[in-house]
């Protein structure tokens, strides 16, 4: 670090008679300018030769970027006011970034001044934004259309303060709620809860900020609580005026919570057989619940998708490997592995692909970098991609940190086993070291975060028996918190934090009470994954029903009623399967494999699950899992060979009610009861009946009903 | 010593060597008779069985002639648990190997339709061994009965006997609920093994299928249940076959440690255990044994085998071997590839100051080239070389296990010797019928342990019927950019025309000269065996998807061999069995087929095949005769300098029942078209001879290089045909006195050029110039 020797002494016009530094007072002017925003010179080459850090995350870096690349020439001693940092962003000179400001504003003054007293870098010691403050904990508005300023304070390493509003970057996650201008003026749009992101020299603050409802005349209904969800969720809805919705009604429930835990909706026999059970809805619907979570296909679901987020593909691993892989991944969901320990066995694994299944882990990623993204993605919802070429833009995680974790994988080795298509993960003994791309020094391996009892780090040897164990940790603030926003995602849509794997500062969680509840409920528990799940299940906000009322049919964030969520590719195979009595025919696998019980992407291929939005495990993102609709979709539910095939098996549903001879009333329920779950209203009743009665065939007829039935909302959608 | 029953009987012609596809059972009970079928092709009545079962063979009628032979066996009651092989040889040939099962429980055949737990075929008594098969994405159930607190064991022998599917074993209780699953078990390879303790009282399923619902060809697989005592270690792996010494079989579910003795190369549990015998190594070494609880610092002498173990976990063996300073030592384990041992064998040379001099296991060897160029190669046992540092007069070896494990199960067999180049040669033919009057192949493998010369295969003690051919293996020049290697030969056997039909047992040697004029001669271990499985389906790099065949070299089989009936044709190639080509120009190998067959549709075109051969273009010409044609070989300038072989074949036949026809080998020479010798010197002029391959008669320009100053030297051309150069060099009074290195680049054309005319040149010549004063 050079510091610059003033060739003259003038007297300086301080902010405060302070003297200006680089570190407090120009920085944070030319980030707020742009001048280090990611379209201009902190892109990743720069712009026209000049390249600064982005959005100013290394500090040092800029600063000799600015006085002494090209020889200085941005800085002339001689005469600062003829300096190239300040002739260009008042286009004195052209600058194909524009004006950033004007040549008598303070902005310019703060640089002149700064040239002028000798510009010096400034003691971080002193100058450092140690913290933020702003003017409230959370913004509150009664109605939309309100407008108040919000103010920022900045606190330095040296216990200084200073009001820095005007530099200050603040930002909104729901612009259409509340947007903030560049004086830091928040502006409501409309009803609904959004986050403030403000940004000031490389710290953070999130503010949340809520629009009610100007409609008069909310009153507030309680319904029955059955767990501390429910009194979570509520106490947040009361607060907003959103009026949560009723039950969902049983063959509603037993439809959801089916495709929910064992990725089937339930037989006609199954549904009746519920619906007669006598009891009230609370008892019942957890009998029911218990009852599906021992099942082997409660097992085949949740396989499934960590199947996906485990990324067990053949492409990777090779066809045994992947069938070991999953036999793996089942025995832990079967036996109720308790989550830190399944992770921890996956982590800290060794040995032969083959024998030691959990292996298979490292043989998709293959190194370092990689591995390390993979893990604290899955395992902790951070996206650390971001940091791996400068500091994370909006998160506390630097490019240092990065290279840190990475190092805890550096020593993975893999080679050949002694059967075709092994691999032995082994720890090498060389090259088993992570560089800094910059210093090309050896990065010692560090966690992302202390937490409390973190294990020292070895010198040498195997590390990732400490990461397993301090990312595994209940002191983990994201370890447990992860995995329950990720389970809470599969019954809900979308987690407390969305997307799920991207937990951050300027990504709040919808309801912090919530998540924290769960996630000690779920650590003092021993991370027991199927007592998170009941939990789920069991509360009222999960079983109620998709219908809004007045108050909260513009709420899709807080859990005040279901939302319809289309159908998984598998869900929807297998479902086709329990509505028609058709089974799915598979190449490679055995005659009765469910949709769901397939290894991998490769089964199947390009047919009707890739279709639906099978992903293909090419990464650990649950974005790479589709449930849109497309065109190529609707053409083959409404005309597609899969549903004709299906339809018209032999061995069908429709085959064997006609040749059984059952009645009107025992086909069209039956129909209905395989297809959505429910029986018919009388009026579709009606409307069916005359149905089959038209035309010469009514075994024909049966079919298109059939076809009607599952190319509607009720059978698409888990509702 | 291999006991051989062969059973002849007179022998009928049918029309081609015979080819054994199944056995029907595969295995059965000592003591017990039993009808055993052969199932395949060409299997003529009356064929000879050739097998060390000792039991008797006697020939029942066939209901399908040629596809089957039918045998009343009868096998005595005290004959060793384990695999035979069973092959049989008829007057066309001899057939490929299969492996028979001599068990001590008694045996069953699945019935099918068992594809479902509710439908599993029942097992009434155990113990029992049945024999199924699983086609695909099959899954074969069984019902068994078992008492609350009983232990028995289940047990899928396949992939040991020769079948290509890779079992896997779950067991279930009458709910449906998975009690137990196996997949590969230490010791077994990719066979299973659990022995189970039945909760309670109840029926059982147990359920067979492939790991990964593969549909293979040879798809049988072996159940045994029953309760009997297995071990899953042996110590030592293998000892000179010359001595005695004792092995402890321990783990599995045995009480404790047993020792026995090797008996033909296997070691079996002692009793009526129904426990496949384990396959031991013998040797022609010095032997010795780990010593354990001994304080004395552990040596290793050069050329012995030391047996050891890594008996608990993180446990590392050390042994001090003899150095000279700058010699190469080779140093190699033997464990987990043989299939016995579970240890993962590391292995690291550290000089006197503890300082890593090298290891392998951790990484593919350096002499290995494929270690780059095949991703999904498989590891076999480390090997590594190393110089020895300057004054060092001793190294210690350290072996241990990869991954830190350690049991009575993970032993080695470590040897260190002084390293000069050396190679290994395997078959990987397991067996070859000659034609009488026609030709025949034998495929060869060559692992390089740093020698990288040509190597050259022969058969030794060939009878004077049979011709040998080809064999040549060109030296390899270890390259990661053009990741070419050579380590295959192909060596044709030709017996002459009305040679006798008569079975042979043929040795094929790989031999080849060091720079220092050593002469090594390695013999070719044959595979015994092969079963091609089906690959591993979905890797993105197609690498890794091939799985190497099973082989048994347990066998100790060399080269079985016959010589057969008559080909169905000859294929002769117009060429002598010895050809040059100049580098960059073409050679023609006009070839005929003769068909031995009335009726027989004749080949039109032919395969060829040029194991080590590089840069080389071949085309079959663009008229296409029944019967005849021409193949080309086109060289160009790339085309390296050295040996290769050229083997030619057809398909010929009545349409469904094509054989390949193969000619003789040819060897090929490329060679520089012309050689410029070195000059001498009369003044200042310098002259030597031009050496032209025949054939090669274009001019050669000589052009002098790194002339001293002050000396100028023209170039000369030398006309077409002309074989002598002369150079007139002039000195000025500046150009140093003295000998002087100068070089002759030489250039010349090739007439057969693509484009008419192709630059030539060769190596420069280094010539020696004298400047007087």
């Amino acid at each position: 670090m050079r510091f610059l020797v003033p060739l003259f002494v003038t007297p300086a016009l301080l902010i405060g008679a302070e003297q200006l530094t680089f570190l407090k007072d120009v920085m944070p002017v030319i980030n707020k300018a742009g001048c280090t925003s990611g379209p201009c010179h902190g892109a990743a080459k720069g712009k026209n030769g000049f390249k600064l850090s982005l959005r100013g995350y290394d500090p040092e870096f800029d600063y000799e970027a600015l006085l002494y690349d090209l020889s200085g020439r941005r800085f002339n001693r001689a005469d600062p006011a003829r300096s190239l940092m300040l002739a260009k962003p008042t286009m004195e000179v052209p600058h194909g970034g524009g004006l950033r400001f004007e040549k008598d504003s303070r902005y310019y003054k703060i640089i002149l001044e700064w040239l002028r007293t000798g510009a010096p870098f400034g003691d971080p010691a002193k100058d450092k934004v140690v913290k933020l403050e702003v003017s409230k904990a959370e913004f509150f508005f009664d109605q939309p259309g309100a407008k108040e300023k919000i103010r920022t304070t900045a606190h330095y390493a040296d216990g200084a303060t200073r009001d820095v509003t005007a530099e200050a970057s603040v930002s909104s996650n729901t612009p259409d709620i509340a947007e903030v201008n560049a004086d830091s003026v928040i502006e409501t749009k409309r009803k609904g809860e959004a986050a403030l992101l403000v940004r000031y020299e490389g710290k953070f603050v999130t503010v949340p900020l809520t629009v009610l409802n100007p409609k008069q005349g909310f009153t507030w209904a309680a319904l029955p609580q059955y767990n501390y969800v429910d009194q979570l969720i509520d106490a947040k809805l009361k607060k907003l005026h959103i009026q949560p919705s009723g039950l969902a009604s049983d063959a509603e429930f037993l439809r959801r919570v089916s495709l929910d835990l064992v990725g089937v909706p339930p037989t006609p026999k199954e549904l009746r057989a519920f619906l007669a059970e006598p009891g009230d809805a609370k008892t019942k619907r957890a009998r029911a619940i218990d009852a599906l979570m021992k099942r082997a296909s409660f097992v085949d679901h949740w396989t499934v998708k960590w199947g996906d987020l485990l990324q067990n593909s053949r492409r990777y691993l090779g066809d045994k490997a992947t069938w070991g892989f999953r036999e793996w991944i089942r025995d832990s969901i079967a036996s109720n592995k308790p989550y830190d320990k399944m992770v921890r066995e996956l982590l800290t694994s060794r040995g032969s692909a083959y024998e030691n299944p959990a292996a298979n882990y490292y043989r998709v990623m293959r190194e370092p970098k990689l591995s390390m993204e993979k893990t604290s993605q899955v395992f902790l919802g951070v996206r650390m991609v971001c940091a791996q070429c400068h500091d994370h833009p909006f998160e506390q995680w630097t490019q240092n940190q990065y290279y840190q974790l990475s190092a805890f994988f550096a020593a993975v080795g893999l080679k050949p086993g002694y059967e075709t298509g092994d691999e032995i993960l082994y720890l090498k003994r060389d090259d088993n070291l992570v560089k800094h791309p910059k210093t090309g020094r050896t990065v010692e391996p560090q966690y992302l975060i202390a937490s409390i009892g973190a294990p020292p780090i070895p010198q040498a040897g195997d590390r990732r028996e400490a990461l397993a164990e301090w990312l595994t940790s209940k002191n983990n603030p994201f370890f447990a918190k992860a995995i329950v926003n990720r389970m809470w995602s599969y019954f809900f849509g979308k987690g407390i934090i969305d997307p799920v794997d991207d937990i951050r500062a300027s990504n709040p969680p919808v309801n912090e009470a919530l998540l924290t509840a769960l996630t000690k409920d779920f650590v003092e528990r021993g991370f027991d994954l199927h007592h998170l799940i009941r939990t789920i299940v069991n509360s009222r906000a999960y079983q109620a029903s998709i219908d809004a009322n007045e108050w909260n049919e513009d709420d899709h964030i807080n859990f005040s009623h279901q939302m319809p969520r289309r159908l998984s590719a598998e869900q929807l195979q297998d479902a086709l399967f329990v509505a028609t009595g058709s089974r799915p025919h598979f190449p490679e696998v055995p005659e009765d494999t469910l949709a769901q019980q397939l290894p991998d992407p490769h089964v199947g291929k390009d047919g009707f699950l890739d279709l639906f939005g099978r992903p293909q495990r090419e990464s650990a993102c649950e974005c790479e899992r589709r449930t849109d609709l497309s065109l190529p979709q609707a053409l083959n539910l409404v005309n597609g060979g899969d549903i004709a095939t299906a339809i018209g098996d032999p061995k069908g549903a429709i085959a064997k009610l006609i040749t059984a001879g059952a009645t009107d009333r025992q086909l069209i329920e039956e129909l209905y009861l395989g297809s959505l779950s429910r029986l018919p209203s009388p009026a579709e009743y009606d409307h069916a009946v005359t149905f089959l009665k038209k035309g010469d065939s009514r075994a024909a007829r049966a079919q298109d009903l059939l076809w009607a039935l599952v190319n509607s909302k009720g059978f698409l959608f888990n509702r | 010593m291999m006991r051989i029953a062969i059973l002849f009987i007179a022998s009928l012609a049918s029309a081609a060597p015979p080819v054994l596809t199944s056995l029907e059972p595969w295995g059965a009970q000592r003591g017990k008779a039993l009808t055993l079928t052969l199932k395949g092709q060409y299997l003529p009545e009356g064929a000879k069985i050739v097998s060390t079962l000792p039991a008797t063979f006697t020939p029942l009628a066939s209901e399908a002639p040629g596809k089957t032979l039918p045998y009343l066996v009868e096998i005595k009651p005290d004959t060793p648990v384990g695999l035979y092989p069973v092959r049989i040889l008829s007057p066309n040939g001899v057939s490929n190997l299969l492996l028979f099962s001599v068990g001590t429980f008694p045996e069953m055949k699945e019935k099918e339709g068992n594809d479902s737990a509710e439908a599993a075929q029942k097992v009434n008594q155990t113990p029992a061994i049945v024999n199924g098969s699983l086609k695909a994405a099959d899954r074969d159930f069984y019902e068994v009965y078992g008492k609350a607190g009983e232990k028995r064991v289940f047990e899928v022998e396949a992939r040991r006997m020769g079948s290509a599917i890779d079992p896997s074993l779950r067991i279930y209780d009458s709910a449906g609920k998975l009690l137990s699953r196996v997949e590969d078990t230490a010791g077994l390879g990719v066979d299973c093994r659990v022995e189970f303790t039945f909760p309670k009282e109840g029926t059982y399923k147990i359920e067979v299928r492939e790991a990964r619902f593969s549909d293979q060809a040879s798809n049988f697989y072996r159940l045994k249940m029953g309760s009997y005592p297995y071990a899953t270690a042996v110590y030592p792996l293998g000892w000179n076959r010359l001595k005695d010494v004792d092995v402890e079989l321990s783990g599995g579910n045995l009480p404790a440690p047993v020792t026995v003795k090797p008996l033909d190369g296997m070691v079996h549990l002692p009793g009526s255990t129904a426990s496949l015998p384990f396959p031991f190594v013998q040797s022609d070494l010095p032997e010795m044994l780990e010593p354990v609880n001994d304080a004395r610092p552990r040596f290793l002498p050069a050329n012995t085998v030391m047996n050891g173990r890594i008996r608990k976990p993180g446990e590392i063996d050390r042994y001090s071997f003899p150095v000279q300073g700058g010699k190469t030592y080779l140093v190699e384990a033997e464990a987990r590839a043989g299939g016995v041992s579970q240890l993962d064998a590391l292995l690291t040379v550290y000089g006197v100051n503890g300082d890593r001099i090298e290891s392998a296991g951790d990484k593919p060897p350096k002499q290995a080239v494929n270690a780059f160029i095949v991703a999904g190669d498989y590891s076999r046992d480390p090997y590594l070389v190393f110089e020895a540092p300057k004054g060092a007069m001793q190294v210690t070896i350290a072996v241990e296990d990869l991954n830190g494990s350690g049991s009575a199960a993970h032993a080695y067999r470590l040897i260190a010797r002084e390293q000069k180049p050396d190679f290994e040669v395997s078959l990987s033919t397991p067996y070859v019928n000659i034609p009488s009057g026609g030709t025949a192949v034998v495929a060869v493998n060559v692992d390089r342990r740093g020698y990288n010369g040509d190597i050259r295969l022969t058969v030794k003690d060939l009878p004077k019927d049979i011709e040998v051919a080809g064999g040549t293996i060109p030296a390899e020049i270890p390259d990661i950019d053009t990741r070419q290697v050579s380590r295959r030969g192909v060596l044709t056997l030709t017996a002459k025309a009305g040679a006798p039909a008569r079975t042979l047992d043929l040795t094929v040697i790989g031999e080849a000269k060091l720079e220092d004029g050593t002469r090594i001669e390695r013999k070719a271990l044959g595979p015994g065996m092969q079963t091609n499985i089906r690959g591993s389906f979905g890797f993105v790099d197609s690498s890794r998807r091939a799985i190497r065949p099973f082989e048994a070299p347990w066998l100790g089989l060399a080269l079985p061999a016959m010589v057969g009936i008559e080909p169905p044709g000859v294929l002769e190639v117009k060429a002598p069995r010895r050809v040059r080509i100049i580098q960059g120009m073409r050679y023609d190998f006009p070839w005929t087929f003769a068909s031995k067959t009335p009726g027989m549709q004749l080949p039109s075109a032919v395969t060829p095949d040029t194991p080590g051969g590089r840069d080389l273009r071949i085309s079959d010409g663009n008229k296409r005769q029944p019967g005849k044609g021409l193949m080309t070989m086109n060289t160009t300038i790339g085309t390296p300098t050295g040996t290769f072989d050229v083997i030619l074949s057809t398909r010929a036949g009545m349409g469904m029942n094509d054989e390949v026809v193969y000619a003789p080998a040819i060897t090929v020479d490329v060679v520089q078209g012309y050689d410029v010798g070195a000059p001498k010197q009369d003044g200042l002029k310098l002259f030597g001879t031009i050496r032209r391959e025949d054939g090669f008669s274009a001019p050669v320009t000589i052009t002098p290089d790194a002339l001293p100053l002050g000396v100028a030297c023209p170039p000369v051309e030398v006309g077409e045909n002309g074989t002598e150069y002369a150079i007139e060099c002039q000195a000025s009074k500046e150009a140093p006195a003295g000998e002087h290195m100068i070089l002759l680049n030489a250039a010349s054309i090739l007439p057969q050029g693509e484009k008419g005319k192709v630059p030539y040149k060769i190596a420069p010549v280094e010539a020696k110039l004298r400047i007087g004063k």
